[in-house]
């Protein structure tokens, strides 16, 4: 049995909007999304923001009802089976938010223990544990209210694992981290995996997807776009080299016209200060270059690389997005 | 049962730790019960039936209904603003045990009110405030605090709903200090009004403290108004458990747990 | 426009259900609270308190206004309304205009509440004198409302300072309490406190008082507001000047 499935799960929110007469909108966050997560697996799900990346993990840990389809978590639908599905999850949405500002760490761990409904004598052993494994114990006096992000995430990852479940979710654990502290949480998850853990994480972070998962499933607009091992989503784009080239003053309107150019796959744009960064994909190598910079016209540039295509350059392709 | 009343003592004890510094509860334990208190003082010495301990009790249960009624909202608020309304959701324990808990701190707290309606009575008026029978108040006075507690269970699970709660929460503020009888008899309201006063525990838990505090009643006839009240305070509960599910289902199909 | 914009802002969150719930229910309900306490045991008849109390709805326009400038702090916008080019004392004194006309909505259905469920007698009464009592009384709750907002941002904050406001005048303003019995501190205070003049005024109005018998409070309570409206908009300038000199505006 897979430890989590969905078929064709959807989510629709409503939305109203003016004061006396008002008007309803429907949003389609999640459209028709179907995978599986086999127990033990380390599972990413990437897309970029507003993909429905969080809608469909507070499907998973029974916070959002879908509006369509099936979610199955341990065996049991979050519809109908909430209740038994939460003893066996733990989940970590991470961010500022989350824990009780005015409590210390051990007494946000504390607090927690006894929703979770731990044994009274096991409480501060767990405690004292976790607290150790995610290196807040010397901080653990402290108000949260005067913690970093990062020992806040760290904090969120021990109340995660306080009763010690066998499924988590991560919604984007490294966000807004410094490199070594992502680093170190990254390692952190990596060690639940060697312990047997199911693990589904969200990130718009591809190397992360790329470093940590065993499989992964890349979602826009609420669909899902491709899923597969890192090595099966890199071969999407194995036949394309990438074009970087910097230019200075790049309308919309050229950029589409790039677009429109029959050797161009993709083009995404980075905006630089003043510049920007043109990253085109195309199947032709060597010609790519002149040809592209002809398309220009008079616009001044700036550097110009060639190189192989990357699993973040697949990711831009599926997803399609101008940054 | 031993994690439910863990749960019950750690809820209580966090939402104490934030009363303690939430100004607009302070507002409701302190200066509000002060100010009616003092009010109701100068409105009433001069007229014919005048008791002062009946001032100091009505006033005190002014601040301890309006703690309440605002913490029950903001016991859910506090916790969607802070970001740990979706936890708590996700947690094994129920909300409504958690809930609970907070509100149960928050009456702990409201026992202030008591203090600064006493201390308007007796050393800013100088009024002799006695109780006429201590023995018969001190349960009374016990029984009101579950009564006014059951009550409060009932509107908490609103703002899980909708998060404008809160900020019309003052509509049920007034009426349950009129329909309960704080500090005019419910003779002075129409009689339609009546049934309504009937089925809230805070009419039996007010018409029990002001009949011990002020004198008028025997024990017989405490111990029938006290049967009433615990009796529609576990009504109370009892309605407020499948309304916290009913409202807790509707959140999570609304998507209204979060603050976004 | 700038009025309009404080006006949506404070009310963005209603919906038209809840909007007639602070407007209509709050108001009354706290009438007939106090009304009938004194109709309880009070020593003047229920009429004083029936009409005292609903002159005291004209509060209304105080506590938005107070809030709503105490909240150019919290929500950081302050920095942008100084730097921004228009007249600092039309932005200022604008805000409080479609409140109090919002205020003076609520203290007409308030009167016409007491008439028609409190049996508030109006047979002898100067309508226009009435009328323009709760002009006054709502103009003085505004015009307390803008000095209770720059306060706010020394004292306390603009919430708990508006429903202190709010209970002073229910104890002090004369509507529940005659003047004659309170003590000569509090006495001071409810000279200075808006709504005192025109509650009394109205008392007169309401027995049938002609408008040059009975006007001359109005007048003073129409200067008292001035004084409260330019005293907090001599604070809020004082605050941010030092604020700008101390770099401090965004957490001023």
């Amino acid at each position: 049995m897979n430890a989590i499935a969905l078929e064709n799960a959807g989510r629709v929110y409503r939305v109203t909007t003016g004061f006396v007469r008002r008007h309803a909108k429907e949003i389609q966050a999640v459209d028709g999304l179907s995978f599986e997560v086999a127990r033990g697996e380390l599972f990413g799900m990437l897309g970029p923001n507003g993909a429905g990346k969080t809608t469909t993990i507070k499907m998973l840990t029974t916070l959002l009802r879908p509006t369509s389809g099936r979610v199955v978590v341990a065996g049991f639908d979050v519809a109908r089976n909430a209740d038994r599905i939460r003893p066996l999850i733990g989940f970590a949405f991470g961010g500022e938010r989350g824990l009780y500002y005015r409590l210390n760490g051990r007494d946000n761990l504390r607090y927690f223990a006894e929703l979770y409904r731990l044994e009274p004598s096991r409480i501060n052993p767990r405690v004292e544990e976790l607290l150790d494994l995610v290196s807040l114990r010397d901080r653990a006096d402290e108000r949260v209210e005067g913690y970093s992000r990062g020992m806040k995430q760290r904090l969120h990852l021990a109340r995660m694992l306080l009763h010690d479940p066998n499924i988590l979710f991560l919604d984007e654990p490294t966000i807004g981290l410094d490199p070594v502290g992502a680093r170190e949480l990254r390692e952190t998850i990596r060690e639940l995996h060697r312990r047997g853990k199911t693990i589904l994480l969200t990130t718009h972070y591809m190397f992360e997807a790329d470093e940590l998962c065993d499989r992964i499933v890349v979602i826009g607009k609420g669909r899902l776009l491709a899923s597969g091992t890192p090595r099966e989503l890199k071969a999407l784009v194995r036949d394309l080299t990438v074009v970087e080239i910097e230019v200075f003053g790049a309308t919309p309107a050229l950029i589409d016209q790039v677009r429109a150019l029959d050797f161009v796959d993709s083009v995404a744009v980075e905006q630089r200060e003043l510049r920007q960064l043109l990253r085109v994909q195309t199947p032709i190598a060597d010609e790519a270059l002149p040809r592209l910079l002809a398309s220009l016209g008079g616009l001044a540039v700036g550097r110009a690389s060639v190189r192989e295509a990357t699993l973040e350059d697949a990711y831009v392709r599926l997803v399609g997005k101008t940054e | 049962m031993i994690h439910a009343l863990r749960v019950l003592r750690a809820a209580a004890l966090l939402e104490l730790r934030y009363l303690a510094v939430n100004r607009f509860m302070l507002f409701c334990v302190f200066v509000q019960p002060f100010f009616v208190a003092i009010t109701t003082m100068f409105m009433l010495r001069r007229g014919t039936v005048f008791d002062p301990t009946y001032v100091v009790i009505g006033a005190t249960l002014t601040g301890m209904w309006s703690l309440l009624l605002f913490n029950s909202n903001w016991a859910i608020g506090g916790e969607r603003w802070q970001g740990t309304l979706e936890l708590t959701v996700g947690a094994p324990t129920p909300v409504i045990v958690v809930i609970a808990g907070k509100l149960i701190g928050t009456t702990l707290l409201s026992f202030v009110s008591m203090v600064v309606c006493y201390a308007v009575g007796a050393w800013l008026f100088g009024y002799s405030i006695t109780i006429a029978d201590p023995v018969t108040f001190v349960p009374s006075l016990l029984f009101m605090l579950v009564g006014l507690w059951a009550t409060a269970m009932l509107i908490a699970p609103l703002g899980i709903l909708w998060r404008w709660v809160g900020q019309i929460l003052n509509v049920f503020e007034y009426p349950i200090y009129m329909l309960a009888g704080f500090l005019f008899p419910i003779l002075m309201l129409p009689t339609w009004s009546n049934p309504a006063s009937w089925i809230l525990p805070p009419f039996w838990g007010a018409t029990a403290v002001h009949l011990s505090s002020s004198g008028g009643a025997d024990v017989g006839a405490l111990l029938g108004i006290w049967i009433v009240l615990l009796l529609s305070s576990a009504a109370a509960v009892l309605l407020a458990r499948p309304f916290f599910g009913l409202i807790l289902r509707r959140a999570i199909a609304d998507g209204t747990l979060a603050l976004t | 426009m700038v009025a309009m914009y404080s006006y949506r802002g404070t009310f963005q969150w209603l919906t038209p259900s809840a909007y007639i719930a602070t407007k209509v229910f709050f108001p009354v309900l706290q009438m007939a609270f106090f009304s009938l306490i004194g109709g309880f045991g009070g020593s003047q008849p229920f009429s004083y308190y029936v009409l005292g109390n609903a002159m005291l709805v004209g509060y209304r326009p105080m506590y938005p206004i107070a809030t709503g400038i105490g909240n150019e702090r919290r929500l950081g916008t302050l920095p942008y309304l100084i730097a921004a080019p228009m007249n600092r004392a039309s932005s200022f004194f604008g805000r409080a205009v479609v409140h109090a006309l919002d205020g003076l909505t609520s203290i007409a259905l308030a009167f016409v509440i007491a008439v028609v469920l409190f049996g508030l007698d109006r047979s002898h009464a100067n309508v226009l004198g009435l009328a323009a009592a709760m002009c006054v009384a709502t103009y003085g709750a505004a015009a307390m409302g803008l000095a209770l907002g720059p306060a706010a941002y020394v004292l306390l904050d603009a919430s708990f300072l508006a429903n202190l406001a709010l209970f002073a005048l229910i104890l002090l303003s004369g509507a529940n309490v005659p003047l004659t019995e309170l003590p000569g501190p509090l006495l001071a205070i409810s000279a200075v406190l808006p709504m005192t003049r025109s509650i009394s005024a109205a008392r007169a109005f309401a027995a049938g008082a002609s408008w040059d018998a009975a006007a001359s409070p109005l007048v003073a309570d129409l200067a008292l507001g001035l004084a409260w409206g330019l005293a907090g908009f001599v604070i809020l300038a004082v605050i941010e000047r030092v604020a700008i000199s101390r770099g401090t505006l965004e957490g001023v």
